[in-house]
């Protein structure tokens, strides 16, 4: 009975074999760390810090799936009734035409990305703390945490001025069943998590300016300008205190003499300047990390042949009556300052296109007749904006200071205009929104005005009108509900604790 | 004694369902089964007590005992010395060797039942010189010979087996006597043996319904008969009668139950194949494919020439022995082995034409000059609005005349060049295909070995793919004890593939959208393309394209197992079985630096991604096999197993090359280096499983099958899953009482199975909490991230099908008419749901696997099999094969929120929805255009007369619904085979009905214009004249309207297509025995002769999506962004054997 013993030695062997990995079944993941893993050093934390930027780009200039040149930023243009587009694709006339509803998209994109922002954050923040390692000291950690909060709180800040109640989320959420979290009115999140996170922020020892582009105390002092800017406004009405501590902050980044004006509206388009003068944070882009400014091709004139780039979508374009509102002799509105209707064809050489009507020039970037990649950073706050955030928030807090009148008029002087002086409270304070009207148009700012001071400015009558019942160039009528995105359906669908949805959706 | 094995079997059953249990088991079990007691007291022991009786009754003695059956010619027998003889529960062995031990007779055993007894040499010529010799050849209905086929002398016990080559020689009692000849899978022949003649050229006859059919099942063997789950079996010629790359496409249409479409028409790509419906959401719901015992095989890499027969397991009895990996069905796949005789060398050729057979038309080059006017004159209605209210006037960028575009236009302006871009891309292709084998072996070693060859080119230019493939097996019996053999298979392909990129402008797409007032290439040698008119979204032309954007898809596979197989006892095997897989694969990509909106912008591009999958596993399992008294048998199996697969991948990308000549062959000559990532993982399973097969007196059939198994991928606190399965059958033609039944009604059998049979196919590392690292740009830099990428969810385990199968088998009119009908309800639960997570989580995927959610399919399955006339020149047999699947969502996450799971384009496409199928469609409805009396009422949507028209809410939005289903209701093949002589004709019509096929290349070639050609449909666009139609009034770009998925684009994809015919000729054996070719055929077959549909697309069968190598997305099924078209086939081949 050989057959038994080679049998049995045979299956020893397989079994032995088989059995000899101990823990067969145990999942040991390769590329992904998992929370288990223990992980502190220096550049852990760096890291985690970083990693609160890394949201920036897809919340603010962030692709809209499945539709072609459609994007978070032209949202915010389309809504003002300033923006038209070359782009069916882009949805504009749904927007122009105020017809959105909760599926409308760009909506969700916003939704999505501040949240993933927010989220990050959220770990940084949980983690920091705990990590100890070989040259991280108390004070880089504080700065560190410094930088996340403060970009915590910008994230949460498009948030409320955008859906007015959210979710308020702080941790990073452990348990799928407890994820369904309700909405918290807009003024506690101001209260609770944006001006507490700022003013930690202002505590700490972060520089005034920072070269790489991270957050520094200029940023931090910019922000809660305008976050304290916002909350005097109609949606909190934090009265004049909160105009008085804005004041303070834009103040604090004027005596900073760290920023300044540039001299031309162009030195914005040159790469050479990121980060610099009066850039105070921007976005990030890079050629040389091949990660490029999609901003550039989108405004380019839809297949005009001036550029390298095979897509020139047109996707947000100004309104001819917006273009035509601007002050005679308005040097932003001159050729190839803010705009342009022409420019030399990128093939053949030497003929022009000429347009169809004015294009952005703003985000143009002079390369792209030779390169479709533009090194452009995207500018979230700049010195003219603090002028005029400081001009605003003072002016409401008794009458406009000499300062007050010095910002205004340095941005006038850019524009070749004439000093203004002597302005009633309510007439500065139309300069100032007209000033920033002008001055800050397609940076994604006007919209967040708009629903601040609940003031549009209308092109054909060149008045002030209210925000509810001014209706725009396409005969569409801004409403109550319009004051508030609808939170998007497919995030009500799967939390239906954020329900009922903003009034009007 | 049959009360005896009863209650051993009733005891090991409950001995089996304890030890499955048991994570150890494997330990126990071999111990249990090896140990001396245990053998003996299960043994098929002969007991007897003679004394002095002759030899031949002994024999029949131990016949009576049920177990054995003896061959012998009965004059050998004569005169031997009467036996004694006293045994009990011994063995044949030691019978035999003692009733033997003074006669010059031996044995040898041709089965477990069967053996032949013969006499030494001189007995065997005294013998012959005594008895009337016959001599015969026997082939089957090919030609081929057959070996081992039993020749008995009727009612006797006379009888010898045939040779290698099918001969066979009989020593005949009378000249009146008859021969019966019977092998397995054939129908049984009498012939009488007093005609020599005719014996040289017996042919057997296959029974495709031959209850004795012995059929592949999970980790063993059963007869057709014994089944008591559902199976269909497609044997290799059948599979292989059209020339396919794949077993995935040429499985189509073959089996009912399991639907097969072909999405792509790229050389060598794979097809998506479903069994029963889709029974998952997430989880991959591919079949299981088992290759020789190795589980888990890509279906799409073997060579369909080397598969011997296939075998599909549908119902939960006969998948549930694969458990985890079973709800999606288990493909078996058996490939051709060694068979003992002369070496049989076939060879097996084909070459063929694939041409272009249904067109697409788009604008000429006069009608293109025409609607471009047309648009830019009607820019002005469309560009009206509260500020602007007589609009503008429009004027293209640049007038299409000679001024501005002298190289495409003459003096008076008329297009110089009227390109037919479908014509130009779509070219017959020709290709071959080469199988050639060697089977053959001794009585101890077996072996095969076979060689393929394809080298398939596509009808798009630039198309093509090869493969080269060897197998080899071996089965050897080292000694009485001990066997061990193996498979080993080599393959390597290679597919070129121009068609990627589905959404971009890719070649299809270029195809429609090419301006036809553009040449391929101008007189001065320089590419044409839309980039060179003012506007146009300036794809490149499809030649172009073709050209210099391809991928490589390279893959060399190495395949195989070697088992050692032990015969413990006579009864008791095991076999340890060790597979493995080692898949290489490597794309190579490159695309030049000259292709607008493809790779210009980056310079070129060239990309190397790599994919090593490393696969083994272990199993071993013990076999009981036991046949009893009256049709009592039983079947017992026990196992282990052991599986890993290692994957890595890595990628590489360089962007900006000065030069196209690079390509990808030199990644450092591109100055970018935009990619480099790598990535891998490992998963592993343990399993334990058993099965216990019981037929009792042959009518009443039990199976049940249970599997223990354990996966990596699933959340600690699941690791192990239980999937048992019942199958029972009765065979109502074996009861007494239907001894009197109608003549007609041959064979009858009722089957049911109940069962739950997992799938765990998700990826790597849902359960587990995972932060991600990754990079974001500060100051111009790369800067390191770590972030929170997913959940994880740590109770994630199996989603398990629970699937009841009724069925009914019946045969009648001498098995002329046979039909199986089967009935299936299979409710998949706790589904593998990647379910959304509110995006305010922060987290980067913003899903998570739970397992939540329930689907059901319900089916019939019918297979109506008539032999409609059959004599001796004329054979005509019809299938019909009929499927109808009803597909349900019955519960999805909490609070059941709809999901849309993609693909995007332009908005949701599909809609997962309680009480709804997977794979709806959902958009808008398109109603027709706003007509000019309408005017006031298209305001209110801020449209215009001329504008499409769609369905609207009470609040003013627009309605969105389910407006079509991607899966067919039912599918249904006719198949019809006319032998004649030597002339065979068959053919197959496959009909897919009750499905959409949506064609959303309406939105760019037909909803818009100006900026690419459009489909000639724009011809009937809106216009004052003629308001009533579907295609809005033409416009240029800027004013296009919002287009969307809709009711539209989503067209009825039902269609009847003739999907296979051939005509064959075989030669005469007379005209071959000369040149020793035992057989010779000839075939002219064509592919897709005829297709009848409502679809305006290439083909409704489709799914763009789905380009790249083996990729089956769940949803994308029957959406089709510019397809590469279906060709139609002439083939002619030829199959050889010597």
């Amino acid at each position: 009975m050989k057959q038994y013993k080679y049998f049995i030695i045979w299956c020893a062997v397989v079994l032995l074999a088989a059995t000899s990995c101990k823990k067969f079944l145990d999942e040991k993941l390769t590329t992904v760390i998992t929370p288990s893993s223990s992980l502190s050093s220096l550049k852990v934390a760096q890291a985690l810090t970083t990693s609160a930027y890394s949201n920036l780009s897809a919340a603010m200039l962030g692709g809209q799936p499945s539709s072609y040149g459609g994007n978070t930023y032209d949202l915010m243009e389309f809504l003002t009734g300033k923006a038209t587009s070359d782009l069916g694709q882009t949805n504009y006339t749904v927007y122009q035409s105020l017809a959105y509803n909760n599926t409308s998209f760009y909506f969700d994109t916003w939704w999505q990305f501040l949240y993933k922002g927010i989220g990050y954050c959220n770990q940084a923040i949980q983690t920091l703390p705990g990590i100890t390692a070989a040259g991280l000291t108390d004070s880089i950690k504080t700065n560190m945490l410094a930088e996340v909060r403060t970009l915590r709180a910008l994230y949460y800040f498009h948030l409320v001025r955008m859906y007015g109640a959210v979710p308020k989320v702080t941790t990073v959420p452990t348990d799928i069943g407890s994820l369904k979290i309700p909405r918290t009115p807009a003024k506690a999140i101001y209260d609770s998590i944006i001006i507490p996170d700022l003013l930690m922020a202002e505590k700490s020892t972060l520089p005034w300016r920072d070269a790489s582009g991270r957050v520094s105390m200029g940023v931090v002092e910019s922000i809660l300008a305008d976050v304290y800017l916002t909350y005097a406004g109609a949606a909190i009405n934090g009265g004049n205190t909160a105009y008085a501590e804005s004041a303070k902050r834009s103040l604090a980044v004027i005596n900073s003499n760290q920023y300044s004006l540039f001299p031309n509206y162009t030195d914005m388009n040159d790469p050479a300047n990121k980060n610099k003068g009066e850039f105070i944070f921007q976005v990030q882009y890079s050629v040389t990390a091949n990660v490029n400014n999609p901003l550039t091709p989108l405004t380019i004139p839809n297949y005009s042949g001036i550029s390298a780039y095979s897509d020139e979508y047109g996707s947000v374009i100004p309104t001819k009556e917006f273009v035509a509102s601007f002050t005679a002799g308005d040097k932003r509105a001159q050729e190839r300052q803010f705009f342009f209707t022409s420019y030399p064809g990128a093939k053949p050489p030497n003929s022009t296109v000429t347009f169809k009507g004015p294009y952005l020039y703003k985000w143009f970037y002079p390369a792209v007749a030779t390169t479709p990649k533009s090194d452009l950073n995207y500018t979230l706050y700049r010195y003219a904006d603090v002028l005029l955030m400081y001009a605003e928030a003072q002016n409401r807090t008794g009458t406009a200071d000499a300062q007050a009148y010095a910002g205004v008029n340095a941005i006038r002087a850019r524009a070749q205009l004439t000093p203004v002086a002597g302005l009633s409270q309510t007439a500065f304070e139309q300069e100032v929104w007209s000033q920033r009207y002008f001055e800050l148009c397609f940076e994604n700012k006007m919209w967040f005005d708009m629903v601040r001071t609940r003031k549009v400015r209308n092109d054909i009558t060149k008045n002030w009108d209210d925000f509810v019942g001014h209706k725009n160039v396409f005969g569409a009528t801004y409403a109550e509900k319009n004051l508030l995105f609808p939170v998007p359906k497919k995030e009500t669908d799967v939390n239906p604790n954020l329900l009922p949805n903003n009034t009007g959706f | 004694m049959k009360k005896c094995e009863y209650g051993v079997s009733a005891n090991t059953r409950r001995l089996l369902i304890k030890y499955l249990l048991m994570t150890k088991m494997a330990i126990v079990l071999v111990l249990f089964f090896s140990s001396q007691s245990f053998a003996h007291s299960y043994g098929q022991g002969i007991s007897l007590k003679l004394d002095k009786v002759q030899l031949k009754k002994v024999l029949k003695s131990i016949e009576d005992q049920g177990n054995f059956r003896f061959v012998y010619r009965d004059k050998l027998l004569k005169g031997s010395q009467p036996v004694s003889i006293d045994v009990n529960n011994a063995s044949l062995t030691e019978v035999l060797d003692k009733i033997f031990e003074h006669t010059s007779l031996s044995y040898r055993r041709l089965s477990n039942q069967l053996v032949v007894i013969v006499g030494d040499k001189t007995t065997e010529n005294q013998l012959a010189a005594a008895a009337i010799p016959v001599t015969g050849k026997i082939a089957n209905e090919k030609g081929e010979p057959l070996a081992g086929v039993s020749v008995v002398e009727k009612g006797t016990n006379n009888g010898v087996t045939t040779k290698a080559d099918g001969s066979f020689s009989i020593d005949v009692s009378s000249a009146n006597a008859m021969l019966v000849f019977s092998y397995v899978g054939y129908k049984n022949l009498e012939v009488p043996a007093n005609q020599p003649g005719k014996l040289q050229g017996l042919v057997l006859q296959q029974d495709a319904t031959n209850l004795n059919e012995v059929v592949m099942i999970g980790y063993g063997t059963a007869k057709k008969s014994d089944l008591t789950g559902s199976v269909s079996i497609v044997k290799g010629d059948k599979l292989n009668d059209k020339p396919t790359p794949n077993i995935t496409q040429a499985l189509e249409g073959k089996v009912p139950g399991v639907d097969v479409s072909v999405n792509n028409n790229a050389p060598g790509a794979g097809a998506k194949v479903r069994v029963r419906g889709l029974g998952s959401i997430n989880a991959n719901i591919d079949p299981l494919y088992v290759v020789d015992g190795v589980i888990g095989v890509d279906g799409n890499t073997i060579n369909p020439g080397d598969i011997a027969s296939l075998e599909v397991l549908k119902d939960a009895s006969s998948t549930a022995i694969f458990g985890a990996r079973g709800s999606n069905g288990v493909i078996l796949i058996t490939t051709k082995r060694g068979r003992a005789g002369a070496t049989r060398i076939s060879y097996d050729g084909n070459v063929n034409e694939a041409q272009l057979y249904r067109h697409l038309p788009n604008l000429d080059a006069n009608e293109f000059v025409q609607i471009y006017n047309l648009s830019f004159a009607n820019g002005q209605k469309f560009s009206a609005n509260a500020a602007n209210p007589n609009g503008t006037v429009q004027a293209p960028p640049k007038a299409l005349n000679h001024i501005n575009y002298p190289k495409l236009f003459d003096a008076n302006d008329k297009p110089l060049y009227n390109t037919n871009w479908e014509k130009e891309t779509y070219k017959p292709a020709f290709s071959h295909n080469h199988q050639l084998s060697f089977q053959g072996g001794s009585e101890k070693t077996l072996f095969s070995v076979s060689l393929g060859y394809l080298d398939q080119n596509g009808i798009m230019v630039n198309s093509a793919f090869k493969r080269y493939s060897a197998r080899f097996t071996m089965d050897n019996d080292i000694n009485k004890w001990l066997k061990i053999g193996g498979a080993i298979s080599v393959i390597k392909s290679q597919q070129k593939l121009v068609s990627d990129n589905n959404g971009g402008l890719n070649v299809p797409r270029m195809v429609t959208e090419e301006a036809s007032i553009l040449p391929i290439k101008y007189p001065d040698g320089t590419w044409a393309g839309n980039y060179d008119i003012a506007g146009l979204e300036g794809g490149p032309n499809p030649i172009q394209i073709a050209q210099n954007r391809y991928t490589l898809n390279n893959i060399f596979q190495t395949l195989g197992n070697t088992y050692l197989l032990f015969h413990i006892t006579k009864d008791l095997e095991f076999k340890s079985d060790f597979g493995y897989n080692l898949n290489w694969q490597k794309n190579n990509f490159f695309s030049a630096n000259d292709l607008p909106h493809l790779s210009q912008d980056q310079g070129g591009v060239a990309n190397i991604r790599t994919n090593t999958s490393n696969f083994w596993q272990s199993e071993n399992y013990l076999t009981y096999n036991k046949e009893f008294k009256k049709g009592n048998k039983l079947t017992a199996l026990l196992g282990a197993s052991w599986q890993r697969t290692v994957t890595e991948t890595d990628f590489v990308e360089a962007q900006n090359f000065i030069d196209n000549f690079f390509q990808f062959n030199n990644l450092g000559a591109g100055s970018l280096r935009s990619s480099s990532t790598s990535g891998g993982n490992t998963r592993t399973l343990n399993s334990f499983y058993g099965r216990i097969f019981y037929s009792l007196q042959n009518k009443y059939l039990f199976t049940a099958t249970g599997r223990y198994d354990g996966s990596s991928v699933f959340g600690a606190n699941h690791k192990y899953g239980v999937f048992p399965s019942l199958g029972v059958a009765w065979r109502v033609t074996e009861e007494d009482f239907m001894k009197n039944r109608p003549s007609f009604l041959n064979d009858l059998k009722i089957r049911a199975s109940y069962g739950g049979v997992g799938n765990q196919e998700i990826g790597v590392g849902r359960s587990q909490r995972q932060i991600a690292a990754g990079t974001t740009v500060i100051g111009n830099n790369n800067t390191s991230v770590l972030y929170h990428d997913y959940m994880g969810n740590a109770d994630l385990k199996w989603e398990t099908s629970y699937q009841a199968d009724g069925g009914i088998e019946l045969g009648l009119f001498h098995n002329r008419v046979t039909l199986n009908v089967d009935y299936y309800n299979r409710t998949t639960k706790d589904l593998l749901l990647q379910t959304p997570i509110p995006y305010s989580a922060g987290l980067n995927q913003n899903n998570v696997y739970i397992n939540i959610g329930s689907v059901r399919n319900t089916g019939l399955e019918l297979n109506l099999t008539t032999t409609n006339i059959q004599t001796k020149d004329l054979t005509w047999t019809t299938t019909f094969l009929f499927a109808s699947n009803k597909n349900k969502i019955l519960k999805l996450n909490n609070g059941n929120a709809d999901i849309f799971p993609g693909p995007n384009f332009l908005g949701e496409t599909n809609i997962l929805r309680v009480g709804e199928a997977i794979g709806s469609f959902y958009g808008r409805y398109r109603v027709g255009t706003w007509s000019d009396k309408e005017a006031t009422e298209a305001a209110t949507h801020n449209l215009k007369p001329g504008d499409r028209k769609y369905l609207y809410n009470a609040d003013g939005s627009e309605k969105y619904g389910i407006i079509g289903r991607s899966n067919p209701k039912w599918t249904g093949t006719f198949n019809s085979s006319l032998n004649f002589k030597n002339w065979d004709f068959s053919f197959d019509i496959r009909f897919v009905q009750g499905v959409n096929t949506a064609a959303t290349f309406k939105h760019s070639s037909e909803d818009r214009q100006t900026i690419a050609n459009s489909l000639k449909t724009v011809l009937n666009a809106w216009t004052p004249t003629n308001q009533n139609t579907m295609i809005s009034q033409v416009r240029n770009y800027a004013y296009a309207q919002d287009s969307k998925f809709d009711t539209w684009w989503v067209e009825d994809g039902s269609f009847i297509r003739g999907q296979n015919f051939i005509l064959g000729y075989t030669l005469p054996s007379k005209l071959l025995d000369r040149a020793h070719i035992s057989r010779l055929r000839f075939y002219l077959s064509v592919q897709n002769l005829f297709i009848s549909t409502k679809y305006t697309g290439y083909d409704p069968e489709v799914d763009t999506y789905n380009t790249g190598y083996g990729s089956n997305a769940n949803f994308s099924q029957n959406l089709d962004f510019f397809s590469y078209p279906r060709p139609r086939v002439w083939n002619a081949g030829v199959n050889l054997n010597f």
